[in-house]
């Protein structure tokens, strides 16, 4: 008897996350090496079957949209990007994280660091170091770091098996999930850029519309489910 | 459901404050030696809703991509971009330029080191070589008032011919700071900044050392403000600052449908 009702629910609660993601898809609009997320659960909600089985929407899964972005040109010597897939690895607290935010410095040790303090690795693991006397720096298109001084080192590039198995830690950092890493063979770094978020607003605004109007249809069929349930009490009760 | 509502809101605050940077950089487009500014973000901290990897059967099947659930945006910093900026000529003998890296050192009134890459001094009553608020460039160098003319020339030497004499005299010796890390210096306003923790101490040499910019007497630096790119970014802020507010709309409005649900 309450099926719809219950259909209807599980909707509007898929609707809402999605939404969410939605709004933290457009909220990071402009964050550097951001991934578009998607939820993939509105299918199987939008064909429940009749009968008793409802089906709870809540443990589908979604999915991060992998495609490169497009590049800002910033003019910083230690702004890099990757015009290919592939991360970054930087070394926190919490073990080595990896990022697609190319947006590095130099610290007061004269280390390479992202915007949060942490160490950039080289190929090796180690944090680079950059000698005082280091001027006009160059960052090749294969990750070594130049300078008149000479070779500072290489970025470490790495990309893994299963990109959407990789956990979100904020700070524009991914954890590997234990996955392994695999090594990038056509390693594409470009100098004096950032990587931009790969969230296109014209999606993300019509997604969002969608999901209104779905969610205030959902919203009409639950009046219309409460009306006949209505109707049919009064119905039963004028004999 | 108000997670729509404060996702939306620290989108808008993130573009508010891309909008101030911006704002900034166009308002200070003819300040001499200004460093134009960029705001970088961060996504804020997820929500993992369903781990992936996380089991889904008994058969050793696992989810192949979770749920994470992101909370928004936050300002990761807002940095200076130490890209040179165009020298103009002025003619003025006291004006100087740095043509490379490093800072003009200037004696606060607090005693402090401040550095700036603005060098249009002038001279005090006591002729000494002064920036347009009046405060000492270090190390001192005292103009005599017999001079009838100044030159300083690449290496940051200060020669002035006196009357009566061919001989130029060197009166004093320019000197220029650099630091570790640029971007970690704290910006007081007046075109002076502040060493920290993070920029890593001053290294003091004079100009055209290996790592040092040269000087370049009767010349300014400009600041290396890109008008059309400020413009670019201007209205790109602004148009996600609108997709934000929409976001903040749409979740309202969903909220409301719930609340006409009886």
């Amino acid at each position: 008897m309450e099926n719809i009702s219950y259909i209807g629910l599980s909707q509007q609660l898929s609707l809402q996350q999605q939404m969410n993601m939605t709004a933290n898809n457009l909220a990071n609009m402009s964050t550097p090496g951001y991934r578009a997320q998607q939820t993939l659960f509105s299918e199987y909600i939008s064909q429940p079957r009749g009968g008793d089985i409802v089906r709870q929407a809540n443990n589908s899964g979604s999915y991060r949209n992998l495609s490169v972005g497009s590049l800002t040109q910033t003019h910083n010597e230690f702004d890099v990007a990757l015009q290919e897939r592939g991360y970054f690895a930087v070394q926190t607290p919490g073990g080595i994280r990896y990022t697609r935010d190319g947006a590095f410095t130099l610290n007061a040790e004269r280390q390479l660091v992202n915007k949060n303090g942490y160490p950039v690795m080289n190929e090796n693991n180690e944090t680079i170091q950059v000698q005082a006397d280091a001027t006009q720096v160059r960052i090749t298109e294969d990750g070594e770091i130049t300078s008149e001084a000479g070779t500072i080192g290489r970025l470490k590039v790495v990309n893994f098996d299963n990109e959407q198995d990789m956990l979100r830690t904020g700070e524009n950092l991914f954890n590997p999930n234990g996955q392994a890493e695999v090594p990038v063979q056509n390693v594409r770094v470009v100098q004096g850029f950032t990587e931009n978020s790969n969230v296109n607003p014209v999606v993300e605004m019509n997604r969002m519309i969608e999901v209104l109007r779905s969610y205030q249809s959902t919203q009409r069929m639950l009046q219309t489910d409460h009306e006949r349930i209505r109707t049919a009490i009064q119905k039963l009760t004028q004999v | 459901m108000s997670l729509t509502l404060d996702i939306g809101a620290t989108g808008m605050l993130a573009q508010q404050l891309n909008v101030d940077v911006i704002s900034n950089n166009i308002a200070n487009m003819t300040t001499t030696g200004y460093k134009r500014q960029r705001a970088e973000f961060q996504d804020l901290l997820y929500q993992t809703k369903v781990r992936p990897g996380a089991s889904s059967s008994d058969q050793g099947t696992t989810v192949p991509a979770g749920i994470q659930q992101g909370l928004g945006v936050k300002a990761g910093s807002v940095y200076r971009i130490n890209e040179q900026g165009a020298l103009q000529m002025t003619g003025n003998p006291f004006d100087t330029a740095i043509k490379g890296e490093g800072y003009f050192m200037i004696t606060l009134p607090s005693g402090e080191t401040g550095y700036t890459r603005d060098g249009s001094f002038q001279l005090d009553q006591d002729g000494q070589l002064v920036t347009s608020e009046g405060y000492d460039v270090q190390p001192g160098i005292t103009i005599p008032p017999d001079a009838v003319d100044v030159t300083i020339n690449a290496s940051g030497e200060v020669l002035v011919k006196l009357q009566n004499q061919t001989a130029l005299t060197n009166v004093g010796q320019l000197q220029l700071a650099t630091f570790a890390n640029d971007a970690g210096l704290e910006a007081i306003g007046n075109n002076l900044l502040l060493e920290t923790e993070a920029s890593g101490t001053a290294v003091v040499s004079n100009p055209g050392e290996p790592g040092y910019g040269q000087i370049e007497q009767g010349a300014l630096e400009t600041s290396n403000v890109n008008i059309v790119q400020e413009i670019t970014s201007l209205i790109q802020a602004q148009r996600a600052y609108e997709m934000n507010s929409k976001i903040i709309q749409t979740g309202d409005e969903m909220l409301s449908t719930v609340s006409n649900l009886r």
